[in-house]
C-alpha cells in the first residue's frame, strides 16, 4: 500500500518537497543576521545614490533592526533550553 | 545557567604613558581595562546601545574621534562587545605584539574614505551594449521564456561592470594609492558603486591628498558622483582579530 501510495502521490510530493526546502531558504535567509547586515548596507547604498529618502531609510533600518532583536530574542531562548537540558 | 545579558562594549585600545591620567580623562561611563601598557577603553551599556543603527554607528564614531584627540589608539568597529573584564586582557595579551606593530603603523596618520558611484546615465552608457539593445527588444516582443533572456542580460552587464571597476581602480584608485601609507578596497554594496577605498594618510599629507581627490573629482564629475569622507580613526588598518 505504501508502494502504491508513493507511487500515485510522486508528482504531488515532489512539489511538496520543493514549497518545503523553499520555505525553509526564506525561514533562514530571514533569521541570517548576516543577511540583515547586508541589507543595512545595501539600504546605505541606496540612500547614497539617491534611491530612496531619509524616511523610507529610517523605516527600513527599524524594520531590520526589529527582526535583529527577533534573532537575538530566539538565541537566547535557545541558549536557555540548551542550559536547561 | 549564566546568560550573557551584558557585556563590555569597546571603543578602542589606547597606549597607556600615565595610566591615572588617561582615567580622568575619559567620559563617566567609560573606564580601561588594563595589560601592561595596552588598555581598552570600555562601558557596560545596555544591549539596546549595540543594535547596529545609523544614530549608534554615528555615536560609536563621535566618541572614538573625541578618543583619538586625547590618545594614541587603535579603533574598534561598532559592535565589538566583550564578555567581561578577563576577556579583554586575555585579548590584549595574546595580540600584544600586533598591537604595538599596529600603533606604530597608525601613529600620526588618519583614514580617508572615498566611495565612488555611477551617474545614472553614465552607467547605462559604459555598461550598456548592442546586445544588451537587442535583448532589451526581444524581452518585450517574446511571451515566453522571458527570464532566460533577463538572466542573460544580467551575465552581461555583470561582466561589463566588473570590467569597467578594473579599469577605474586602475586609473583613480592606484594613483591615489600612491599617495597614501596604505589603502583598501572596502565590498561595493551595489551594481553602480565603482569602488568602495579607504586609504590611511599621514596627518600633515591630507591637505595634498585632498587636493589630488579634487582634481579627479572634477575629472570626472560628468560621470561619476563622489562620497569623501574623513578624517576618521583608522579602522580599517586595525587588524587584530579573535
Amino acid at each position: 500500500m505504501f508502494l502504491v501510495d508513493d507511487i500515485l502521490l510522486a508528482p504531488a510530493k515532489a512539489l511538496m518537497w520543493i514549497f518545503k526546502e523553499i520555505h525553509k531558504q526564506v525561514i533562514e535567509e530571514y533569521y541570517s543576521e548576516e543577511a540583515i547586515y547586508k541589507e543595512l548596507n545595501r539600504l546605505q547604498y541606496m540612500l547614497d545614490i539617491g534611491e530612496i529618502s531619509e524616511d523610507k531609510y529610517n523605516r527600513l533600518e527599524n524594520t531590520l533592526i526589529k527582526r535583529l532583536q527577533e534573532i537575538e530574542e530566539a538565541n537566547e531562548s535557545l541558549e536557555e533550553e540548551e542550559w536547561d537540558e | 545557567m549564566m546568560k550573557i545579558l551584558k557585556g563590555l562594549y569597546a571603543f578602542c585600545f589606547v597606549k597607556l604613558d600615565q595610566e591615572a591620567d588617561c582615567q580622568s580623562k575619559l567620559p563617566n561611563e567609560m573606564f580601561l581595562v588594563i595589560y601592561r601598557d595596552i588598555a581598552a577603553v570600555v562601558s557596560s551599556v545596555p544591549k539596546s546601545s549595540w543594535q547596529p543603527t545609523r544614530k549608534n554607528i554615528q555615536k560609536h564614531q563621535k566618541i572614538i574621534s573625541q578618543l583619538q584627540e586625547l590618545f594614541e589608539i587603535l579603533p574598534l568597529r561598532f559592535g565589538t562587545v566583550f564578555k567581561d573584564s578577563n576577556e579583554v586582557k586575555k585579548i590584549i595579551e595574546i595580540n600584544y605584539q600586533d598591537m604595538q606593530r599596529l600603533l606604530k603603523k597608525i601613529r600620526c596618520r588618519v583614514e580617508l574614505g572615498l566611495r565612488v558611484f555611477w551617474n545614472h546615465e553614465a552607467f547605462l552608457e559604459e555598461v550598456g551594449s548592442r546586445r544588451i539593445e537587442k535583448l532589451k527588444t526581444e524581452y518585450k516582443v517574446r511571451k515566453k521564456d522571458r527570464y532566460m533572456i533577463a538572466v542573460e542580460a544580467g551575465k552581461i552587464v555583470e561582466a561589463k561592470v566588473l570590467q569597467k571597476r578594473d579599469e577605474y581602480i586602475r586609473t583613480i584608485f592606484k594613483p591615489l594609492s600612491v599617495l597614501a601609507d596604505d589603502s583598501v578596497l572596502n565590498q561595493v554594496a551595489g551594481e553602480k558603486m565603482v569602488f568602495n577605498g579607504a586609504f590611511l594618510v599621514k596627518k600633515q599629507s591630507v591637505v595634498d591628498f585632498d587636493k589630488a581627490v579634487c582634481e579627479i573629482m572634477n575629472k570626472h564629475k560628468n560621470k561619476f558622483f563622489f562620497k569623501y569622507s574623513g578624517p576618521w580613526p583608522p579602522y580599517n588598518f586595525v587588524t587584530v582579530s579573535w
